[in-house]
């Protein structure tokens, strides 16, 4: 599994979506399904899923599919996302 | 079951651990003094089959609870049951009370508090589940003179549980507060028996507290036999409330 499709996996999973509604147009808030309730959720799969923790800031400004690629870049550049 | 408990060398706290010993699958301790945690670490490992992994944390030291979580998740991925036991406190008139100090009493007492709650409940959303019980205190609610400071952080703690339930009883997590009276432990050991006493007589049972009359509360809270329970304080005061 490629990490890409492992994020698309984890975005799937908490923010109950299908996959292909997963994408770089996702957007905490402006999709009904990620609230802040989901977003928490999606936090701890990512934290789960990537071996990561979360600075409050970073849980803060992610606010997109594009935007946590980015997040995520940052505690592991090796990341081919 | 994986449950991490903070002050575990003070009263209720290594009482929490050794009651906690006998159904957890791993046990998380943490305090300030590398000695006593080793100590108490080696107690545990004596009278028990369990790993105890004892992590050294400052909890007025938002770094040290960041570092405390990093371990934490490294070595078992999930956390089921978080203990809140740490506090502190300081008896002196408000108008005796230097600034540094009330700072540190709402940072131990409140803040820290918080903090433990944020890095607890991420960790816990993982599965879907966990229970987190603070210890605050029947000052929080009834007063008590030269404690002012400390009843206010208590009071917040309490305000903290009732608003968290709210906002994490959706993804599986409970949280609740105990609220020990007058409780025999070293935090009231400048207390004269004859105050003691005094105090004893204000209570319906007619006698102060024991930490043994904690950990049951403690484990009910975290039990399935209150699954259905969050956002509560509960009172283990002998009645000196009323």
């Amino acid at each position: 599994m490629t990490d890409n499709i492992k994020l698309i996996h984890a975005f799937s999973i908490a923010l109950e979506l299908p996959e292909h509604e997963v994408n770089d147009g996702l957007e905490y808030s402006s999709h009904k399904k990620w609230d802040s309730t989901a977003h928490m959720i999606l936090v701890a799969q990512l934290e789960n899923d990537f071996d990561v923790m979360f600075e409050i800031d970073d849980i803060i400004d992610m606010s997109s599919f594009a935007k946590a690629k980015e997040i995520l870049l940052k505690y592991d550049e090796k990341l081919s996302l | 079951m994986v449950v991490l408990i903070t002050g575990a060398y003070g009263a209720i706290g290594k009482a929490a651990c050794f009651s906690y010993a006998k159904s957890a699958s791993l046990l998380f301790i943490t305090g300030r003094d590398q000695v006593k945690l080793d100590k108490l670490t080696q107690q545990l490992q004596q009278n028990f089959d369990l790993p105890v992994k004892a992590i050294t944390a400052d909890v007025n030291d938002a770094e040290h609870i960041k570092a405390l979580f990093q371990r934490l998740s490294k070595t078992s991925k999930r956390l089921d049951v978080f203990v809140h036991c740490a506090g502190t406190l300081t008896q002196s008139p408000l108008l005796m009370t230097r600034v540094d100090e009330i700072q540190t009493s709402i940072a131990t007492n409140l803040t820290s508090s918080i903090l433990f709650c944020q890095q607890a409940s991420k960790l816990m959303m993982r599965n879907k589940f966990g229970i987190i019980t603070l210890v605050s205190s029947v000052v929080a609610r009834q007063g008590s003179a030269g404690q002012s400071v400390y009843g206010a952080a208590k009071a917040g703690t309490e305000g903290l549980v009732k608003s968290l339930a709210k906002e994490l009883g959706s993804v599986g997590i409970r949280i609740n507060a105990l609220a020990p009276g007058f409780i025999d432990t070293a935090l009231v050991e400048h207390f004269s028996t004859e105050e003691k006493n005094k105090i004893a007589d204000k209570t319906c049972i007619g006698r102060i507290g024991q930490v043994d009359d904690i950990t049951p509360v403690l484990q009910f809270l975290s039990s399935d036999g209150a699954k259905y329970i969050t956002g509560e304080v509960i009172a283990v005061d002998g009645g000196i409330s009323l």
